[in-house]
């Protein structure tokens, strides 16, 4: 049987309190919701998760990634392959996006586990990120959430095995974004609650448990468009509270896709040896899943890690900004953005960090043809430096720099035992920049020329890893 | 081969610097020009001018503005190198004469970029890991760590702003012509920590001209020769990857001032030079420019400064008509504007702002990231 071998989920320690959104004052403890900051989306949120599920893990067993959200930034180009070079994975790895469903990630960890029980591939990597962006003012700006959840799925070493699956497909106009549309749209909310999120979800967990016993025992992680739909899943199923796991509605929101994946690695994390688990995320249908618990997870408190790292946004203006609501003086300029042929060039440095080190022992970023120190050409091996992490020799906070909170930290970093690499420092506040700061890399959205997003690395405060 | 004495400064010009809404670069480079014909006594100059070098950063359709604006058809050599591209068409200049090639060259430096409909440079992105930044943001990251390790700060760059502010009011053509106190300096929008509004230049439209001949020349011409004593150019290792530097100097001005004190013979810049024209693109610019040009010890700027050691009445005079503060910074003019101005004060025609009996001027311009510096030295028998 085919299973997880480890998960790691990531949250975007940007927070919006629903009273602040409301205009309100805040109380510590409120309803908030997670917000992917401007420079972030599905892809580098998705590349986090990646990031603390494969953390010193080899990853040449991987044979399979597949990259599920609604909310990718391009409507024709993979998102997993590009993924695929951030984490250096092998070029022959099968890459694969899931899109257009909110049950998209179940039904790709379903297709990963599948995979692996038919013995294609020793193990795969499911990545599941949304962004849940509601209209201003629009119920699901309140009820939505941003997160990432990453499964490792494999044979050998599996902590949690899948035990059975059902499914519902169904046809319904409840809640879509057509090609081009920028925000979601839903029909009238006790028609969708009950047509588009009860009926499927109730019928494909009664298929579910009708495939097992014990069925009074397991704990269920499961999607909702919000916490009141939650609770009528729940009665409907003779669920009690604790039979329920917890969903994140007041501290993350209904993240998308990622929703049921969040929910369901947050009651991995707090499991023992023979829970039984099930999935079940809604979306055109449903998808349920259910899982033997069979081995203690190697980085537990994944889900609650990623919760607690936040960082309050403070009135509606910055959020506005962060998320571009606002109208501009003038549209942004559809350039042609950075050469592709440039881009293509630099793949390896931009998306792994990717320079060289040359036989005199120099290492060097970017890469380049001849050594700063010893003057000899073409002598280097390539190293990357995106999971090694460094100091802050020097900064300038730039106040020209388009942001939602200006000035931005800009500085150069030497690497341990690395190179000096110059870079914006990101999720701290410039007041507490300071020479000699450790820090560590994140994957972040650098800007966006040719409206396209442009990917590379920033240095992070080391405190905020995870 | 040394190019001390080799070419000598016969006349210059200089348009009007400012936000020149009303001029084209055609009219800024025959402005500067025509006076440094007058200046220079050439009344024919298809006859007297042998070559054209220029410089621009932000030339749309490239050197043959120059020759079209002027109607001087000759041979025409463009040269570039960021924010020493004034000197640098100098030297260049300096080059072909002292190699024989040419009698009289004219040296143009102009930069129109108030077309543009952008305050202060832009905002490029030429790369996707290319930071989007500015200028302000690439040399600002020296001054974390000076400040850190020799004590001084945004004080201490407030009151060169003041300096140069004050010089500028004291030159006809500058761009600014506004006292400021070290308050308004401190208090200013910041543009890239620690550099606030008046620690940026004003960059502005503008032209300057000089025309160089032979050495043995000069006396054919009705001015008081000026003669180039060191011209010298030199590039450094990009500080954003440079694995050794201290961010506590740049080194290009470092390695470019040796060259050109070997040139000239100076052994002693301090007592030797008598006026200067520094680099200000930035304050902090021009507080490394006074030790890594070798005027004082490296970390000792700070009390320098607040002695008023450059001040025009100080023992050094640096940025007498203003510099890139305050008379402005139309990029690739800036390095031919400093040699006017040097020029002018050699002869003892720079009036109020004239520094005493001056018979050895510098000149510095630094660019980039910084990555480029040029450093040209004159002198009067």
């Amino acid at each position: 049987m085919s299973g997880l071998i480890n998960w790691a989920a990531y949250v975007p320690p940007h927070r919006l309190a629903l009273a602040t959104l409301a205009g309100k004052a805040t109380k510590e403890g409120g309803p908030e919701r997670s917000l992917a900051w401007a420079d972030e989306d599905s892809v580098t949120m998705a590349v986090d998760a990646a990031r603390h599920c494969l953390l010193n893990r080899a990853r040449g067993q991987i044979g399979l990634l597949i990259f599920a959200t609604t909310t990718h930034a391009f409507a024709e180009k993979q998102g997993a392959a590009l993924i695929a070079s951030v984490l250096g994975l092998s070029p022959n790895v099968r890459t694969l996006d899931v899109g257009h469903s909110l049950r998209g990630g179940v039904q790709a960890l379903q297709l990963a586990l599948d995979s692996v029980a038919a013995g294609q591939t020793h193990e795969a990597l499911v990545l599941i990120a949304d962004c849940r962006e509601g209209a201003p003012g629009s119920e699901l700006e309140r009820s939505g959430g941003d997160a990432a959840v990453a499964f490792l799925v494999g044979k050998d070493g599996a902590v949690a095995t899948l035990k059975s699956s059902a499914r519902q497909s169904e046809e319904i106009v409840d809640v879509w974004r057509r090609a081009g549309d920028r925000f979601t749209h839903g029909w009238e909310e006790r028609f969708t609650t009950q047509y588009g999120y009860l009926d499927p979800a109730i019928a494909a967990a009664k298929a579910l448990r009708e495939q097992e016993s014990g069925a009074e025992t397991w704990r269920w992680a499961v999607s909702a468009p919000n916490a009141r739909a939650h609770g009528a899943f729940a009665a409907a199923l003779g669920l009690n509270r604790a039979a329920l796991a917890a969903a994140f509605f007041d501290s993350v929101g209904a993240c998308g896709a990622a929703h049921a994946p969040l929910v369901f690695a947050g009651a991995l994390d707090n499991a023992k040896v023979g829970d039984r688990i099930a999935l079940l995320a809604h979306g055109d249908g449903a998808d349920a899943m259910m899982f033997e618990v069979t081995g203690a997870p190697a980085n537990g408190g994944a889900v609650a890690n990623a919760i607690a790292h936040r960082i309050p946004i403070q009135d509606p203006a910055t959020y506005r900004r962060a998320r571009a609501l606002d109208l501009g003086e003038y549209p942004a300029p559809d350039d042609q953005g950075v050469s592709a042929t440039v881009h293509y060039r630099d793949r390896a440095e931009d998306l792994r960090l990717q320079g060289q080190r040359c036989v005199c022992g120099e290492p060097q970023f970017p890469k380049g043809r001849v050594c700063i120190r010893c003057g000899k050409r073409d002598q280097f091996t390539a190293e990357d430096f995106a999971d090694k992490g460094g100091a802050l020799v020097t900064f300038t906070l730039d106040s020209f720099f388009p942001s939602p909170t200006p000035p931005t930290a800009v500085g150069i970093v030497q690497v341990d035992d690395g190179p000096r690499i110059y870079l914006q420092i990101a999720e701290l506040p410039a007041r507490d920049v300071t020479l000699g700061m450790r820090v560590r890399f994140a994957f972040r959205r650098i800007h966006e020329a040719g409206r396209r997003p442009n990917y590379f690395w920033k240095a992070l405060p080391e405190r905020s890893a995870a | 081969m040394s190019l001390k004495d080799k070419a000598a400064i016969v006349g210059v010009g200089c348009s009007q610097f400012a936000e020149n809404w009303l001029c084209s670069a055609e009219d800024m480079i025959v402005d500067a020009a025509f006076e440094a014909y007058a200046d220079a006594g050439v009344e024919d100059p298809n006859r007297q001018i042998d070559a054209i070098f220029c410089g621009s950063l932000y030339s749309q359709s490239g050197p043959v503005e120059v020759s079209e604006a002027l109607k001087l058809y000759k041979p025409l050599t463009a040269v570039y190198n960021y924010c020493a591209t004034g000197t640098e068409v100098v030297r260049a200049a300096c080059m072909a004469i002292a190699a024989g090639v040419y009698d009289t060259v004219l040296c143009v430096g102009y930069d129109k970029p108030k077309d543009r409909g952008v305050a202060g440079p832009s905002v490029s992105i030429r790369g996707v890991r290319d930071l989007p930044a500015t200028p302000a943001g690439w040399f600002s990251l020296a001054c974390a760590p000076y400040f850190q390790k020799f004590g001084a700060g945004r004080e201490h760059l407030a009151r060169i702003a003041v300096k140069n502010h004050h010089n500028g009011t004291l030159a006809p053509k500058s761009f600014l012509k506004k006292e400021i106190t070290i308050e308004d300096a401190l208090n200013a929008r910041m543009i890239s920590w620690p550099f606030g509004l008046f620690d940026c230049a004003a960059q502005t439209d503008g032209a300057a001209v000089a025309i160089v001949t032979r050495a043995d020349l000069a006396r054919t011409f009705p001015k008081q020769p000026v003669f180039v004593k060191a011209i010298a150019s030199h590039c450094s290792p990009n500080p954003h990857i440079d694995p050794d530097h201290d961010f506590l100097r740049w080194k290009a001005t470092e390695y470019a001032a040796r060259d050109a004190y070997k040139m000239a013979g100076i052994v002693h810049p301090m007592q030797e030079i008598d006026v200067a024209q520094v680099h200000d693109c930035f304050t902090m610019t021009e507080l490394l420019s006074y030790e890594d040009l070798g005027f004082i010890e490296k970390g000792a700027a700070k009390e320098h400064i607040e002695s008023g050691t450059f001040a025009l009445t100080g023992d050094l005079p640096v940025n007498t008509d203003g510099g890139l503060k305050s008379f402005g910074h139309p990029t690739g003019a800036t390095g031919v504007r400093m040699i006017v101005e040097n020029v002018l004060q050699l002869r003892g025609e720079a009036g109020p702002r004239q520094v005493k009996g001056a018979k050895t001027a510098l000149s510095h311009n630094i660019g980039g990231y910084p990555t480029g510096c040029a450093i040209s030295i004159l002198g009067v028998e």
